[in-house]
């Protein structure tokens, strides 16, 4: 077709016709009902609900704030965090930078105890009991306590604050470490039900600690009931992606084979994630996947 | 005192964009009553999306394909718009239309009202709005080949229509 026509067809883009009165009020009293009850539409009128329904609402709407954990998810906080951002690193130096800070806090008190009991050993030896005894802040001791000439009672709660804390920060480091890995029946569990999502959203260290699951059962636990299996080649892969070298990193082949299922990972999210119509779990999906690799 | 600003800042942009938009939906939909339907929808979902307007290219640009979009879906949801699918890959034969010089906006508005609506879907999408047949294979969910198929076959209608009015 010859520019002219072109030029012909494109003015029609900017033909103008007015639209008949009133439209505009209709419009905006449309949008301003929709304002004033959001859930509102054409049925609005027609929707009214009656006073069982009302109160059968408000017994069901607490469900809204219901939750449950979602299998094999205890570690669910981590683990929504690595499914939003794939930069791991950023991850790991969180979690180092936190046990950083845990150790940190964890010196500054013992150094704080070390510097402050021994003086007071030295100046009362009276006063140990009130260094010892867990004193509470608020509790006020029924017994008079004996206190040395350079300690106040203010001194003592924070000495016994600095303890406090450091107990803290064991326990929560503790915690840490029993909340890394997804467990279902004594199994290793899929993250996001995916199974190269699961290999490689662990830092090596984390997946040392189940590598021998995984290598043994020759499964991942989906939910209670359903799992991936592991052929023998898989298996041996997960084996190559933990081999560790005797200073505890991993080794070329490790390294190898992780970038190997990190490349995988990519091409099924191009493939699979591109829209709803591939799936997965539709077997013709999942042969054309394979067969193109 | 916020909504009464609002009021008058929509009430702007309608002065503005009103008789364009109302204009493309009459093309798309081919009749008054269909169009008014579809304009004041089209209008709701262009309050609602204000927010979205990133200000990356024109803002009429944008408004102009939301309604493109409140028309396709109208016409999808209201009328069956039936495609037979191009099987095979065939070059089609583009005729040109001859003789449209002579025809004003009017004229124009009239042969593409009286095409069926796929027809004019296709007609109105490809020439006047300018996308591909790629893009319209996307946005109606058919194959390339049958949007050009489908172009062809209106071209010969244009033709005719177009023939007749200059007789």
């Amino acid at each position: 077709m010859n520019d002219n026509c072109n030029a012909i067809w494109k003015q029609l883009q900017q033909h103008s016709m007015q639209p008949p009165e009133g439209i505009f009020d209709k419009v905006w009293q449309h949008i301003l009902q929709q304002q004033l009850h959001p859930k509102n539409s054409a049925e609005w009128n027609n929707d009214i609900p009656t006073e069982s329904e009302i109160n059968e609402r408000s017994i069901f709407s607490k469900l809204q704030q219901y939750s449950i954990a979602p299998p094999g998810l205890q570690w669910s906080s981590n683990g929504a965090e690595k499914k939003e951002s794939p930069k791991k690193r950023k991850f790991f130096y969180l979690d180092q930078f936190g046990k950083a800070a845990a150790v940190l806090l964890l010196a500054g008190g013992i150094a704080f105890f070390w510097m402050t009991v021994p003086r007071k050993k030295k100046n009362n030896p009276g006063s140990q009991i009130t260094t010892t005894t867990k004193v509470s802040p608020t509790i006020v001791p029924s017994s008079p306590i004996v206190i040395g000439a350079n300690d106040t009672p203010l001194a003592n709660n924070q000495i016994q604050l600095k303890i406090d804390q450091k107990n803290i920060a064991k326990q929560q480091d503790q915690e840490k470490k029993k909340a890394v890995l997804p467990m279902i029946n004594n199994s290793v569990a899929a993250y996001e039900n995916d199974f190269l999502l699961t290999l490689i959203n662990y830092e090596d260290e984390e997946l040392q600690q189940f590598s021998t699951k995984i290598i043994n059962k020759k499964k991942i636990m989906i939910s209670q009931y359903s799992y991936i299996n592991l052929s023998d080649k898989m298996a041996q892969m997960v084996q190559d992606l933990c081999s560790v070298k005797p200073n505890g990193k991993p080794t070329k082949k490790a390294k190898k084979t992780k970038r190997k299922f990190e490349r995988w990972k990519k091409m099924d999210e191009k493939y699979f994630d591109r829209g709803p119509q591939k799936n997965p779990a539709d077997i013709i999906d999942l042969s054309d996947f394979i067969m193109k690799k | 005192m916020v909504i009464q600003d609002e009021e008058k800042a929509f009430r702007k942009i309608y002065d503005l964009l009103s008789g364009k938009m109302y204009s493309l939906c009459l093309r798309y939909t081919g009749n008054t009553h269909d169009a008014n339907d579809v304009f004041q929808e089209a209008l709701i979902k262009l309050y609602s999306n204000l927010n979205k307007y990133r200000g990356i290219g024109s803002f009429e640009g944008w408004a102009r394909r939301i309604f493109i979009n409140s028309c396709l879906d109208y016409l999808k949801e209201r009328q069956k718009l039936l495609y037979t699918e191009q099987l095979e890959n065939k070059n089609i034969e583009v005729s040109e239309l001859s003789g449209m010089e002579k025809l004003n906006q009017a004229d124009l508005l009239k042969i593409i009202s009286q095409l069926p609506t796929g027809y004019r879907l296709i007609v109105n999408l490809y020439l006047v709005e300018g996308f591909s047949h790629r893009e319209i294979s996307e946005m109606l969910g058919i194959s390339e080949g049958t949007s050009k198929s489908q172009l062809s076959r209106a071209r010969s209608i244009l033709q005719d229509n177009i023939s007749r009015i200059n007789e």
